[in-house]
């Protein structure tokens, strides 16, 4: 396999269950040295792709290629896999749990021991080492647990949902571990539906949903699918008048701003020059920047985002709780 | 040809080794594992302190005799005593066997004329450590005189309302003989509040029986001691078994021993070891695969351990962890029988290692395995679908259910090894381990035992490839047994789920 060939590369897998599709015609590659964002709201096929793409489930159809093999034993050791559901055993401590893993990975026992050591020193684990992992709070343990997927340095990481459950500081931990890994130039592909974590980590994205991939490029080229917005205000009357040839729609805030959604082929600079030309005297020109999430909102169409939003409203209800 | 999403290659032991390691350590921190390893240990403490306190758990019982005969009583106390002496002379002279071959016989006879009492000095001056050994029955009845001379005067001893002293101590009175009527015509009657089990109601009886015997010998003119001496130079037969290995042939008659009887009792033994083996690993099996399933953590060692692997290991770990727990039997056991081949007379050593040939061991050990993979794989599948402590339970009854089916089976097959109903049982996968095991000692077929490994070691492909796809779907979907009702209405029965 050369560098150039893909680690992980699914072509048109489809998979049911009872008769209930959960994965259909899904192709794409992971390359060395991506982070691949895999989005979609729940249910949209993710989980059951990455369980395809490691071996764990048969496609229907459709063929999974994994460091250029089969998957299974050939990738053992070579893939840290961080499961969405995941646990500790209650009654091991940190270090014993992520030597265990690493030496399912391959590793001897005494280095398993160090890295563990070494792990758990370094990302601020180390009194806790000989800890009781049912003794351990929340955000510990899911540190623990991505350091016993990570402890043997795989060549490539699977990460379902590694951000589900943490709070807002120990996600900021979490970015910075995936960071470190990625500068070390190691390939990633995890999934979420939160878009924000995979705006500010990933390469290339691909967007899932109802068991269809929707979208697979860069992050900017999805934004580019987002609808563009500019806030505009001017004390001249008649500013709606000049604008409106560039706008899909227009609506007035209350702040008595325009909020104006560019209509395909608008330009912002084109509608600056037409303010300009129009001599309106322009008090606010304020371009939003679009977010991934609205470009997956643009991309799956409206009976999608209702399921996004209820996912929202559950992420933020687990987060209340 | 190998798909292309195949996993080809067998499991790999090391990662087998890691997961039973992991179960095994899990468990063998527990106060459980530590209470059951060291039961032998506390069973043995709790033995000697007793023996040392010198707490008698069945004490005798202390009874009296009221007797208006004027005959009777007196003579049921010394048919009591005379029963007393001649068990203590069996129990003497079964010491001959400790004995050179030379000396057993004249040492009978000794016991027989000098009394146990002088045959047992004569034994402690020659063999101390022979004489050591003996443990003299002791009595179970103690007779006192009667503390009150009517029956209705001895009801307050009866009840338990006063006691009476015997040997220094106070001790209740458990139940009176009385005899009424008279020498010829007596009327016996035993009185107690303890008349479920009464050794004083039996000693009557024989005492009567004995009576009755003897009246019908001399009334036909006959000894009651040459009776005896013809009982015992009665002809006896002699047990012989064409395949046993240290009987002897019809002209050198040296019947079936205990020890030709040997692999019949290892063979009991191994089947309730594989017995207690499933019964011990189950339970553990079920809560391993429970908590595994709550703790999640399957999933991640999938990315590298493969399905058959995690089973075999847990299967590893559990069977481990029935033989730590059983280590203290087993090393009394195996201790037991090496101290036999290098202390034994050489007969001894000489018939335990035909009696147990390597073929019957091999054979042995083969439906051990078997059969304990056979359930193990049925119990890891159930655990896999368990989502509670509630629903293992409740899914192992079934297979709970035909353990004591094979219970059953080595009840019935230790009185009748070669019924029919034990020979179907050998055959029949589920039960074979436990009946082919107590068939071995009697020399079976070799069709019926290649028949009954080769159905077994098919069930145990067939079993294991179904129970590592429930185990996988269990895992993966982490659906209990609702989804395998789905499944069955979906497909089987082809309805709408």
């Amino acid at each position: 396999m050369s560098l150039a060939d893909p680690i992980l590369r699914l072509d048109s897998v489809s998979k049911s269950f009872g008769g209930v599709p959960a994965v259909s015609d899904v192709s794409f590659a992971v390359r060395p040295g991506e982070i691949v964002g895999f989005l979609g709201p729940n249910g949209a096929g993710k989980t059951t792709s990455l369980r395809m793409a490691l071996g764990y489930v048969e496609p229907d159809r459709g063929q999974v290629r994994l460091f250029g093999g089969a998957p299974g034993e050939a990738a053992f050791g070579r893939v840290g896999f961080l499961p969405e559901e995941r646990g500790l055993y209650k009654k091991q401590t940190a270090r014993e749990a992520i030597a265990h893993m690493a030496r399912l990975n391959g590793m001897k026992r005494r280095t398993a021991f160090e890295t563990a050591d070494d792990l758990l020193d370094r990302y601020g684990l180390g009194e806790a080492k000989r800890k009781k992992n049912k003794d351990m709070s929340k955000g510990m343990a899911q540190k623990v647990q991505l350091l016993s997927a990570i402890a043997h340095d795989p060549e490539f990481y699977v990460l379902d949902e590694p951000f589900s459950g943490l709070d807002p500081v120990n996600q900021q931990v979490l970015e910075a571990m995936v960071r470190e890994i990625a500068a070390r130039g190691r390939t990633i592909l995890f999934s979420t539906h939160v878009m924000e974590h995979a705006e500010r980590l990933c390469d290339r994205i691909i967007l899932m949903a109802r068991g269809e991939k929707v979208f697979d490029g860069s992050v900017q080229a999805a934004l580019d699918h987002a609808p563009r917005r500019v806030i505009i205000a001017s004390e001249n009357a008649g500013l709606a008048d000049v604008v409106a040839p560039f706008a899909d729609t227009l609506e007035r805030r209350d702040d008595g701003a325009l909020d104006l959604l560019l209509a395909p082929g608008a330009q912002t600079p084109d509608l600056l020059e037409r303010c300009v030309e129009a001599g309106v005297r322009l008090t606010r020109f304020e371009p939003i920047r679009a977010s991934l999430h609205e470009a997956f909102v643009a991309l799956v169409g409206e009976d999608v985002r209702a399921d996004l939003e209820a996912d929202a409203a559950a992420d933020l209800q687990a987060e209340t709780v | 040809m190998l798909s292309a999403n195949a996993r080809p290659g067998l499991p790999k032991f090391s990662r087998i080794w890691l997961i039973a390691m992991r179960d095994f350590i899990g468990y063998v921190k527990t106060w459980g594992f530590w209470l059951s390893f060291l039961f032998p240990v506390i069973g043995g403490i709790f033995g000697f302190m007793m023996q040392q306190s010198d707490f008698d758990l069945s004490p005798p019982r202390v009874e009296t005799v009221i007797d208006q005969t004027g005959v009777h009583g007196r003579a049921i106390l010394d048919f009591y005593a005379a029963e007393q002496a001649e068990d203590r002379a069996e129990a003497v002279k079964a010491m001959a066997l400790s004995l050179p071959e030379a000396e057993r016989e004249a040492f009978r006879e000794r016991v027989d004329r000098n009394g146990p009492d002088a045959a047992l000095a004569e034994l402690q001056d020659r063999y101390p450590g022979t004489a050591g050994q003996i443990e003299l029955p002791e009595p179970s009845l103690i007779f006192v005189d009667p503390p009150a001379d009517s029956l209705p005067a001895l009801m307050p001893w009866l009840e338990g309302e006063r006691r009476v002293a015997v040997n220094g101590r106070d001790s209740r009175l458990n139940g009176v003989i009385v005899i009424r009527g008279t020498a010829d015509a007596p009327e016996p009657q035993y009185w107690s509040r303890n008349f479920n089990n009464a050794p004083a109601e039996r000693l009557v009886n024989r005492y009567f029986r004995d009576k009755a015997e003897r009246r019908y010998l001399e009334a036909a003119g006959l000894s009651p001691e040459g009776f005896d001496a013809a009982l015992d130079g009665r002809t006896r037969v002699d047990v012989f078994d064409p395949a046993v290995l240290s009987g002897g042939t019809e002209e050198d008659a040296s019947a079936v021993s205990v020890l030709d009887r040997l692999p019949f009792f290892a063979g009991i033994g191994l089947s309730f070891f594989l017995l207690m083996t499933i019964f011990a690993g189950s339970f553990m099996l079920l809560t391993s695969m429970i908590e595994e399933k709550m703790n999640k953590l399957l999933e991640m060692m999938l990315a590298s351990t493969r399905f058959s692997e995690i089973m075999l290991g847990k299967m590893l770990g559990a069977a481990m962890l029935t033989l730590a727990s059983l280590a203290p039997y087993l090393i009394l056991g195996l201790g037991a029988l090496v101290g036999f081949l290098f202390l034994g007379t050489p007969e001894q050593v000489a018939a335990i290692r035909e009696a147990l040939p390597l073929s019957t061991i091999l054979i042995s050990l083969t439906f051990l395995l078997l059969g304990y993979v056979f359930y193990a794989s049925i119990l890891i599948a159930l655990g896999a679908l368990a989502q509670s402590m509630q629903d293992a339970q409740t899914l192992s009854l079934p297979i709970m259910l035909v353990m004591f089916m094979g219970l059953g089976v080595i009840m019935f097959g230790i009185n009748a090894p070669d019924s029919p109903v034990i020979v179907f049982a050998s055959i029949f996968p589920l039960t074979s381990p436990f009946a082919m095991m107590i068939r071995l000692a009697s020399d079976p077929p070799v069709w019926q035992v290649a028949l009954s490994i080769g159905l077994l070691a098919a069930s145990v492909v067939g079993v294991m490839w179904v129970c590592a796809r429930v185990f996988r779907f269990g895992v993966l979907s982490g659906s209990g047994v609702g989804a395998i009702t789905g499944w069955f209405r979906r497909t089987v029965l082809r309805r709408a789920a």
